[in-house]
């Protein structure tokens, strides 16, 4: 009764065995997608550290994070992203191609650091675990998530080898194993940074040991790691994509604000004048539906062209960000680097100009004005507004700079806000509490309330 | 010594010859079949004793035989349903009295005259036990769900098999709609056509069905098609039906604000250009007839509006819809001989939805024939084709569903001047920011479909004994359905357009060996036995393609695309090997003892796991019969029990190792992914152990017929995707686990309260089920598994609760004290939305029930049906947007004065006081119906409806005789006429995005219908 049927159950429409150049290629690119989509960043890192605002529907801008819509990020990053980096890792050492395990390491690391920021606790040493049984992975402790991806990332900076086993499906770096290493290592910066006021004991050697080898970190906004998209769908940069349909963010007028009395040039970059005209209007934060529509879509200011093409690139990390990262080690002066704080503080800013094609004589003249010289005195309100400037569009990593360094002070929720002050991390996605409740319950007794002003660990000020 | 016994069999009410008539040498399967004048002749061996007549829809009468050899025979018919002959499960047929579990009958003619499109609605409130849910009512072609006796299964199929002829219909509804869009195509059993339905048998649950295994368990739709066996000679009769449909029933609108916010609207541009004029909503300026520019005023030289009064448009939606029609005509040709018969049938439908622009078209041709080639050697085939067309609406949470901007909306626009949605080359609408025209979308977006199936088998019978046949058939349910989605370039969601094509090729084929054997033992005892094998085999394959973007804006074909074609193709297959028996011992022929068995052998499982045997034993005793009861009070009395364990799903091919689908590649990069599901190698059928009993009552020399039947089910090894933490990698995880149990009773009540003698006839029939709903279990400490929702209210299964629970959240509430209970609402007076999720209503009906009234004197007949659903909850996300928007007429509220909400306000000091503080109401209601919360849109979803009336005539003989017609009849008929009771505000409560396992949600729906119109009947 049985015969052909091992031949009717063989599936003819998929792939049972998986290429990694073809995993890598899909999880670059939704991960990156999920990072620049709508929960992540357009309506979270970008509203909340008050970059952008919404003009419609403006829940999310009151910090009403639909539970719905933003267990888009916890599922994307997990089983979409990290799923597939795992497998690459897998595959590198099952194929004996030591570049795939490091590209999968990094990118895991690079993912995980994501999450962590956003979430606080969550699981990491038992998550990817499905196929050995493990279905309600437990969390590990925010601390204990950061020392395994900053292990992670020396063991794949070790690994890398530029003159081994090509590896290809990389829209990311185009298979240069070099740029690889200089991400994993300015990677390995900014993470050590995150967590130095937290655990400086494991952060200091690692920031020593970086800033010790320049030539394996960016050395200028060409080593900056982005995903250069194409212009037409579906290979489309997600806020182009949204902008087909949706109309619903403006600049913040906080933006706006800093930015005009500044008179910094990336303000023509950063936002668009109104298409009904005039001067650059920015919309406030947390305001109610009534109020925000009756701005006007045609009276406000909408996000910069640059950013609404197609190709407009998803930036991971960039060049501006390990010079602001060596200024803070040289200002922190705990023997982390040698070099001049303000110089490298000058030559960030610099770098971030240079990124949205300044001019020169742009720049110095930007640089010349008191408000933007680097304040000796207190190193994190020089960095941390200028880092909130630079990171325009890279909304996670502005939030997780502004809370570490708590600048700019003066950010304050808006009026509908249901919060006094800006948000510290965000609920666990909804579903947590129906699937892994104990561990949640676990995680939950060991971070604090899941509520949106708990304070992760790495944030100590 | 075999001798010929002769005779006529006639209708006991009209005395004339009755066609058709079986006659059977009871205890053996000698028979015969009386002639157009009622004749029969039939050969009886020496030892028979005693002949049976039965005819569908008689009382079978049973005779001794003695040393006559002429026996003329009245029939009764049977108004109550009881004593008659039923198919049974493989299309067999057996006397009801001898069955050990409940089934029940619906006649095909009531299916023809007050029809519907959709057979699968014609059930409704006709069976006890069955639960129907017609998804769309206005869409033509919708789906409709049909549960019996409630759901046993977490995420697979919840519905019965259906069964034509014997053979398997498929009935799927692939990529249905749901809460955030897409198109309801219909099921696919709604092919089936009513004008060749003899009868409909409905074997409900698995003990009824257990011979079906592996498909049983949740009963099974039986029908049996007509033939034409009943007439003799050469006979033709046409069937026409129109029907008007209009509007049942629409949201309640608020005619005294207009579009806009805050009390301001100004038209600019119609895109955020003037005062709140991007905004779909009507919290505007008064409708005072204040001059406001609108987007239809005109426009003076310089291009500005010129201002025209703001006034209200009460049937602004209403006008909206048009009459629909529903032609239906059908013409048979029948006719048989004493060796053969045939056959024709052709029905065209024809229906033309309220909404413009949607139609469904169905041209249904059927063949049907037998002949007896040798005495002992039979052939018999049956053939239908159908060709299935429709263009459908958009439903859903959607652009591309017209009904999502009635409930945003400005209420003062003029529906009238949006007929031309397109004036000079450009897009004329009310508002160019989040809506098309709905015009726009219902001519330009269209969603086409065609179907065209054959079904058929071919049978043949070969008498070996007078007691034992061998039959042998092989059956086919072939369709190809194409689906064509047109998005017009401009659309507002899909600015360049976009076109898609999908493809379905369905195949199920069966070929079945049988022997079945009908012997009496001895004076007693009597054995009736089947044996039989059958090979199944299933292939579905889809082919679609989408053009993302047009290239040339108004060509729909996938290689006008301006960016990258995404096609993809699926090639699913399986096979299931059975072998089954059956036997059934009779004795003195009111007691009876019957067990069945079937092995499924499934190539979707690993080998370990292929092989399942599935039992039933089941027995039945007439009480009255075997105790010698004869009283003018209790007329016949019948127990009845049957224990039955039968399977479902494990039939999804591809389940047990886990794949990488190719997604859409990075410019010349392709892309794999490792699926989001984890499948499982062990995976096992879902089990269903059923326990039913019942007892079967008449009174009065059966005017009053009462049938009681109590059932327990345990539906266990669920399959189904657990959702898990993604943080495993895996959205969710394919297991084996859990347990659903259902228990329930159903009763149906005949009451004939007039002598069968009196020329005015009045029969009820009513129906009355119950049944309660539990998920038991899940897996290990897992609580509750997704089904599906909407916004901010899930349908789950969670443990501990009715399978079908709406889960979302609800407003916080004071937990104890005098106030315990009320809303809390924050310092500005607007309540607090709680951000924990609870359970805040269950879709299951407590109680379903129907009643249906039939009155006859002289040729004329008035049926009157009535049924309810009582009980269960719906989350109505219009409910939700209407008053969000303000277009409902209960966002009137406050407008001018603001609203104090109910509930509390906390105190400093942790005590509560009544709220006091006045919110304007936009903001408050805004709140209060906000698209986080969901508490505030669940309703009761109880109806009751006057679901059909028909008033029908038969001409009289004397009139027609001298036209070449033998029967006339006319009728008058309305279906779904009124909605009497209805406790949820603005819709149907009737209603869902389409036939699957998540009800109780409701968005947008298209308005269902009534349908008034006429029949007409003749034969020639």
């Amino acid at each position: 009764c049985e015969k052909d049927f091992e031949e009717l159950n063989t599936n003819p429409n998929v792939a049972e065995v998986p290429t990694p150049s073809f995993i890598l290629t899909n999880a670059l690119e939704s991960t990156i997608d999920r990072q620049f989509g709508v929960e992540a960043s357009m309506d979270g890192g970008d509203i909340i550290v008050q970059h952008m605002a919404k003009i419609q529907y403006p829940d999310e801008d009151a910090y009403f994070f639909r539970t719905t819509t933003y267990q888009n990020i916890w599922n994307g990053f997990y089983a979409q992203g990290l799923e597939d980096f795992n497998l690459i890792t897998k595959l590198g050492v099952e194929q004996k191609n030591p570049n795939y395990q490091a590209v999968g390491l990094i990118m895991r690391a690079y993912t995980f650091s994501l999450l962590t920021d956003i979430y606080g606790d969550i699981p990491y040493s038992d998550a990817l675990r499905a196929k050995e049984g493990v279905l309600q992975p437990k969390y590990d402790k925010q601390q204990d998530v950061y020392k395994g991806i900053l292990g992670e990332l020396k063991q794949a900076t070790t690994l890398i080898d530029p003159s081994g086993s090509d590896i290809s499906g990389d829209i990311l770096f185009d298979g240069d194993m070099t740029h690889w290493l200089k991400f994993a290592n300015s990677l390995r910066l900014r993470l050590a940074m995150r967590i130095i006021d937290a655990d400086p004991a494991t952060a200091e050697p690692i920031i020593k040991e970086v800033l010790a080898s320049p030539a394996t970190l960016f050395q200028s906004n060409a080593d900056n790691a982005q995903l250069v998209y194409r212009s037409a769908a579906p290979n489309n940069n997600p806020i182009n994509e949204n902008r087909k349909t949706r109309d619903d963010h403006r600049v913040s007028k906080t933006l706006v604000t800093k930015l005009t009395a500044l008179k910094d040039p990336r303000l023509a970059i950063y936002a668009e004048k109104p298409e009904a005209g005039g001067d650059y209007v920015g919309v406030p934060n947390g305001i109610d539906a009534e109020t925000a529509n009756g701005l006007g879509l045609s009276k406000t200011s909408r996000l910069g062209r640059y950013f609404t093409r197609g190709e407009a690139p998803g930036v991971l990390m960039t060049y501006a960000e390990v010079l602001f990262f060596k200024a803070e080690a040289i200002a922190r002066n705990r023997g982390l680097a040698t070099g001049d704080a303000a110089a490298t503080y000058n030559a960030a800013i610099r770098a971030s100009m240079e990124q949205f094609g300044i001019e020169p004589a742009a720049i110095t003249t930007y640089l010349a004005q008191p408000a933007v010289a680097y304040n000796a005195a207190n190193y994190k309100q020089s960095i941390g507004n200028q880092k909130w400037i630079a990171l325009f569009q890279q909304g996670l990593e502005a939030w997780s700079e502004y809370r570490r360094l708590d600048y700019p002070n003066d950010l304050k929720p808006g009026p509908e806000a249901a919060l006094t002050k800006l948000p510290t991390r965000l609920r666990y996605p909804g579903n947590e509490q129906s699937v892994n409740l104990a561990n949640y319950q676990a995680a939950v007794a060991n971070q604090g309330a899941d509520n949106l002003t708990t304070k992760l660990w790495w944030d100590k000020f | 010594q075999d001798r010929t016994v002769t005779g006529r069999v006639t209708d006991r009410s009209t005395g004339e010859g009755l066609p058709g008539v079986t006659v059977l040498v009871k205890g053996t399967s000698v028979g015969s079949s009386t002639n157009s004048e009622g004749a029969f002749s039939i050969s009886v061996p020496a030892s028979a004793t005693t002949l049976t007549f039965s005819s569908i829809g008689y009382v079978n009468v049973e005779r001794a035989i003695g040393t006559e050899s002429v026996i003329d025979v009245s029939l009764g018919t049977d108004t109550k349903q009881l004593g008659e002959v039923v198919v049974t499960a493989l299309g067999r047929t057996e006397e009801k009295r001898s069955l050990g579990y409940s089934v029940q009958d619906v006649q095909g003619e009531v299916l023809t005259q007050a029809r519907e499109s959709n057979v699968v609605n014609s059930l409704a409130g006709r069976v006890a036990g069955v639960s129907i849910n017609n998804s769309n009512g206005g869409s033509p072609g919708s789906s409709s769900r049909i549960v019996i006796r409630g759901n046993r299964s977490i995420t697979g199929n919840n519905q019965p098999l259906f069964v034509v002829n014997g053979l398997p219909i498929d009935n799927s509804n692939f990529s249905p709609a749901n809460g955030s869009g897409g198109v309801d195509y219909g099921n696919a059993a709604s092919d089936i056509n009513p004008d060749d339905i003899e009868s409909i048998t409905v074997l409900k649950g698995a003990n009824a069905a257990a011979l079906y295994g592996s498909r049983a368990s949740n009963g099974v739709v039986l029908i049996t098609t007509k033939s034409g066996r009943k007439q003799q000679g050469l006979g033709v009769s046409v069937n026409s039906t129109t029907t008007f449909d209009s509007v049942l029933k629409l949201p309640d609108f608020q005619n005294e604000y207009g579009q806009g916010n805050g009390g301001e609207f100004e038209f600019v541009d119609g895109a955020g250009g003037g005062v709140n004029d991007g905004s779909d909503e009507s919290w505007g300026p008064r409708l005072d007839g204040r001059l406001i520019p609108q987007f239809n005023s005109p426009v003076d030289a310089a291009g500005n509006r010129i201002p025209t009064p703001w006034v209200a448009n009460p049937d602004n939606v209403r006008d909206f819809f048009r009459t629909g029609r529903t032609l239906n005509n059908n013409v048979s040709l029948s006719g048989s001989s004493e060796k053969a018969n045939f056959r024709l049938s052709y029905t065209n439908l024809d229906q033309t939805g309220i909404l413009e622009n949607t139609f469904l078209k169905r041209n249904t041709v059927s063949v049907s024939g037998g002949t007896d080639i040798t005495k002992k050697f039979k052939v018999s085939t049956d053939i239908t084709y159908t060709q299935n067309r429709g263009r459908r609406p958009g439903l859903g949470y959607s652009g591309q569903n017209v009904m999502q901007q009635f409930s945003w909306f400005g209420r003062q626009v003029d529906i009238s001047e949006l007929k031309d949605y397109e004036r000079d080359g450009e897009k004329y609408n009310w508002n160019y920011n989040y809506h098309n025209n709905p015009y726009f979308t219902l001519n330009e977006n269209t969603n086409d479909d065609r179907r065209d199936r054959i079904n058929g088998q071919l049978s043949a019978t070969y008498m070996l004994t007078n007691w034992l046949n061998l039959t042998a058939r092989t059956g086919n349910d072939l369709y190809t359905e194409k689906r064509q989605r047109r998005i017009a370039v401009g659309d507002i969601e899909n600015l360049r357009g976009s076109y898609a094509e999908d493809e379905y090729y369905v195949n199920e084929r069966n070929s079945e060996i049988l022997a079945t054997a009908n012997k009496d033992l001895n004076e007693n005892f009597n054995i009736d036995f089947a044996l039989g094998a059958n090979r199944r085999d299933n292939k579905v394959e889809r082919i679609s393609g989408l053009a993302p973007e047009l290239a040339v804006p108004g060509v729909y074909t996938l290689s006008n695309s301006a960016i990258a074609t995404q096609p993809s193709s699926v090639n699913n297959r399986l096979r299931v090997n059975s072998v089954y028996g059956s036997a059934k011992l009779g004795f003195k022929n009111f007691a009876f003892l019957g067990v069945t068995g079937r092995n499924d052998w499934y190539s979707t499982l690993a080998d370990a796991n292929n092989s399942l045997f599935y039992p039933s034993i089941d027995g039945s005793l007439i009480v009255t019969e075997a105790l010698g009861i004869e009283n003018s009070f209790l007329s016949f009395a019948k127990l009845r029990a049957s224990y039955a364990e039968v399977g479902n799903g494990g039939q999804e091919p591809y389940q047990l190792v886990n794949i990488y689908p190719f997604n859409t590649p990075f410019g010349s990069n392709p892309a794999i992914t490792t699926s989001n599901d984890l499948l499982n190698p062990d995976l096992r059928p879902e089990r269903t152990e059923s326990l039913e009993a019942g007892i079967e009552l008449r009174f009065l020399e059966n005017r009053i017929g009462l049938e009681l039947t109590g059932y327990k089910t345990n539906s266990i090894d669920q399959i189904f995707n657990q959702l898990v933490s993604s943080s495993t990698g895996f959205a969710t995880a394919l297991v084996n686990a859990g347990v659903i149990q259902n228990k329930g009773i159903e009763a149906i009540l005949n009451f004939a309260p007039l002598n069968p003698e009196n020329p005015f006839q009045w029969n009820v029939t009513a129906n009355f089920a119950l049944n309660r709903n539990e998920v038991k279990e899940l897996n290990g400490d897992l609580k509750t598994l997704v089904l599906g929702g909407q916004w901010n209210a899930n349908v789950e299964a969670r443990v501990g609760e009715p399978y079908g629970v709406l889960f979302g959240n609800g407003f916080q509430r004071v937990q104890e004290g005098p106030y315990k209970g009320q809303i809390i609402n924050d310092a500005t007076g607007r309540p607090i939305i709680d951000p924990t999720r609870k359970v805040l209503g269950n879709v299951n009906p407590d109680w379903t029930g129907g009643i249906s009234n039939s009155f006859s004197f002289k040729g004329i007949n008035l049926g009157v049906l009535i049924d309810t659903r009582q009980g269960g909850d719906v989350y109505s996300v219009s409910n939700t947007w209407g008053n969000y928007a303000g277009t409902f007429a209960n966002s009137l509220r406050g407008r001018e004065n603001g609203i104090i909400g109910e509930g509390v306000i906390a105190n400093a000091d942790g005590t509560y006081r009544p709220n006091d503080v006045t919110r304007a109401a936009e903001s408050y209601t805004k709140r209060y119906y906000s698209n986080s919360v969901a508490e505030s849109s669940i309703y009761d979803a109880s109806f009751v409806k006057l679901r059909e009336i028909k008033v029908g005539y038969q001409l009289p003989k004397g009139l027609i005789s001298k036209t070449p017609f033998s029967t006339i009849g006319l009728s008058v008929v309305g279906r779904n006429l009124a909605i009497l009771q209805s406790n949820a505000p603005n819709i149907d409560p009737e209603t869902s995005f389409s036939s699957g396992n998540a009800q109780g949600l409701e968005f947008g729906q298209i308005p269902s219908t009534r349908s008034i119109g006429f029949n007409v009947n003749l034969t020639l």
